[in-house]
């Protein structure tokens, strides 16, 4: 699936989003801490108004591809649900099962999983991750994640 | 001379070569993993050192560091991914190189370009060291300033599309770089009502949610296709006769990149990021065909990766003549010296220069032993990611990355940043925002502002504070350069649109 986008216009409107974003943030600071970001506030809002006038007068629309967004959808799940779970219930606990679980659900694009598949993901996450959790908290003495479980 | 051959003499001990050849190896894996940087590895490098002699110790942390930086290309040609800050413009033509079937190749000229960059870094080093550290302490708040300014019209060349998103990029990059505490006001800046932003949005954590993420949800999206590319698959071999010719082949963009990373090491607080940045910058301005830059040119790459293992010596000038670290490493290496009751300064050469000179020398024998250590150890990594099934490689690569954030400062809220950031940066790559202008801006953003508002400060009795940029010869040629070089981007530009 394709979709055909405006990118200038939509560029210069999420630059746009970000500079009232931290224009609304910007809280009662002194002129020493204020003065270097005031500024860079009205070169993005600037630049944000022109790319958005650039697009809505002589904006060309541009193909893009919609191939494969279900993958990155699971992606950042993962990502976020591997976030998750380090900080509420431990490092190597989540990390198996959301290795595992990542490397089959993109093994199955191609093609239908056999019991085997199940098992060797599962040993090579413990490998994998078993092997860099070991080297970071042991040999490079990197503190270990703190949550209720390992 | 005496000394020169004595210093000599002690560092080709076999022991003294075998501890160049353990630290190059070590730093060329821990520079191959996302999010360890040369100054951790050097860290990580301390407790070792307590139990050696003053050279040896300076001599291992010499070759790690060397190794590390060298070591950030692999990942940046393989997987898009640069290992170190340092690597970033390694990313824009290595990569599409191993894209088109040629990461040996490009393994093999970037650890040449290496090796020259870390040999000319050593001679200027042992020949002009006081005369350019005097240099260095010439420049000012108004002038760190400006080579921020300057720094900041790479956008141009950066942006490989639009020059207006590259600079819409920048300024995102610049304003990221305001959240946290104020490097002068001292006041705590959008933090959003979240409290651990007050720590700010480190850079490694920037860079690697916003190169690695976006080409992991990439590798997702496309499958096994994506790696096949990545990894430059059908690579017909080893390439080191004709790397050499390549590298050679262009003397002027080898000399003018590492000039450029010689007086960018030498200025404290540059910062060794932008070097490879501006070399890359100025080579593809020089050149003859500067569209085939960010496709594989091997111009780009030779010019990042001589720059930035220039920058590796080059930076110990002010540390070794002043005592004031150029780059962040080096105050690790300036920790050691310390310890074993070395100051820095010209005393450290006539009193102590066996020991001085040797640690120079040393790390020219670490850039030569780049040679073996890097092209077979390029080789056993282009080999682990290419027989890797793409659906283990992907995770593995997120497990390196999560840890390899976690562990700049043992904080769970960089790992949570740098996932959002790079979410965030798959999605406005899409509308043709690029990472490299956000980076830069950021490398540059504290840079600027800590000279913009010292400046100003100085200048509180002028009408108008900001005239003070303007005042001295320095900041004055800083400011011709940088319209110079705004107009040289514009111009072919503007041509090109007519023809």
């Amino acid at each position: 699936m394709r979709i055909r986008l405006n990118t200038e216009l939509l560029s210069g409107l999420f630059g746009l989003a970000l500079a009232a974003l931290f224009f609304f943030n910007r809280g009662n600071v002194g002129f020493l801490s204020s003065v270097f970001p005031d500024t860079v506030l009205v070169i993005l809002a600037v630049l944000s108004v022109v790319l958005v006038l650039r697009g809505a007068i002589a904006g060309e629309p541009t193909t893009l591809a919609l191939d494969g967004a279900g993958s990155v959808l699971v992606g950042i799940g993962v990502m976020v649900a591997w976030w998750l779970g380090i900080k509420y219930v431990g490092f190597v606990t989540t990390s198996v099962p959301l290795f595992a679980g990542l490397a089959l659900v993109m093994k199955r694009r191609a093609g239908p999983l056999a019991p085997r598949d199940y098992l060797i993901a599962l040993a090579i996450a413990l490998v994998v991750v078993g092997g860099f959790f070991w080297v970071f908290s042991e040999v490079l003495g990197i503190r270990p994640f703190r949550a209720p479980l390992l | 001379m005496e000394v020169l051959i004595a210093a000599a003499l002690a560092v080709l001990q076999p022991h003294m070569l075998l501890i160049v050849l353990l630290g190059v190896t070590a730093g060329l894996f821990v520079g191959a993993l996302p999010g360890l940087t040369a100054t951790m590895a050097l860290a990580l490098m301390l407790p070792f050192t307590f139990a050696m002699e003053a050279l040896e110790g300076l001599v291992a942390l010499g070759a790690v560091y060397m190794g590390t930086i060298y070591g950030g290309a692999f990942t940046a040609i393989l997987i898009n991914t640069p290992g170190t800050p340092s690597s970033i413009a390694t990313t824009f033509d290595g990569h599409p190189m191993a894209k088109q079937g040629r990461a040996l190749e490009a393994i093999s000229i970037a650890t040449i370009a290496s090796v020259v960059g870390g040999v000319v870094g050593v001679v200027f080093l042992l020949l002009a060291a006081p005369p350019l550290a005097q240099l260095a302490l010439k420049f000012g708040p108004s002038e760190m300033f400006w080579v921020a300014i300057l720094g900041l019209t790479l956008i141009g060349s950066l942006a490989t599309g639009s020059v207006l998103k590259g600079l819409l990029g920048g300024a995102i990059g610049l304003i990221i770089g305001t959240i946290g505490i104020s490097p002068i006001g001292g006041e705590s800046r959008f933090t959003f009502g979240w409290p651990p932003l007050q720590a700010g949005v480190s850079l490694i954590v920037a860079l690697i949610g916003l190169f690695v993420i976006p080409e992991l949800l990439s590798m997702m999206r496309q499958g096994r296709a994506a790696i096949d590319s990545a990894a430059g698959l059908g690579d017909g071999g080893f390439r080191f006769g004709s790397a050499m010719t390549t590298v050679f082949s262009k003397p002027v963009n080898l000399i003018r990149s590492c000039v450029i990373g010689q007086i960018i090491a030498i200025i404290p607080g540059a910062g060794g990021s932008i070097t490879s940045l501006v070399a890359y910058n100025e080579a593809k301005r020089g050149s003859d065909d500067p569209d085939s830059f960010g496709k594989g040119n091997p111009e780009g790459l030779v010019a990042s990766e001589s720059s930035n293992n220039v920058m590796v010596a080059g930076s110990m000038v002010p540390l070794l003549t002043l005592g004031i670290p150029g780059a962040p490493p080096d105050a690790v290496i300036l920790g050691v010296m310390l310890l074993h009751g070395l100051r820095p300064g010209l005393e450290l050469f006539s009193e102590t220069g066996v020991l001085a000179n040797g640690f120079i020398i040393s790390m020219g024998l670490a850039a030569l032993m780049l040679i073996p250590v890097g092209l077979l150890g390029g080789r056993l990594i282009y080999q682990v990611i290419r027989r890797t099934p793409h659906y283990f490689l992907v995770p593995t690569i997120l497990v390196i990355t999560i840890l390899g954030t976690y562990a700049l400062r043992n904080n769970l809220v960089d790992v949570a940043l740098m996932l959002g950031l790079g979410i965030v940066g798959f999605a406005i790559r899409g509308l043709g925002l690029d990472a490299a202008p956000i980076v830069l801006g950021l490398i540059l953003g504290t840079i600027a502002e800590q000279g913009y508002v010292q400046t100003i400060l100085g200048g509180m009795a002028m009408d108008i504070p900001q005239l003070r940029l303007l005042e001295n010869t320095l900041s004055q040629i800083l400011i011709v350069l940088t319209v110079a070089v705004i107009g040289w981007t514009a111009w072919p530009r503007k041509r090109r649109q007519k023809d």
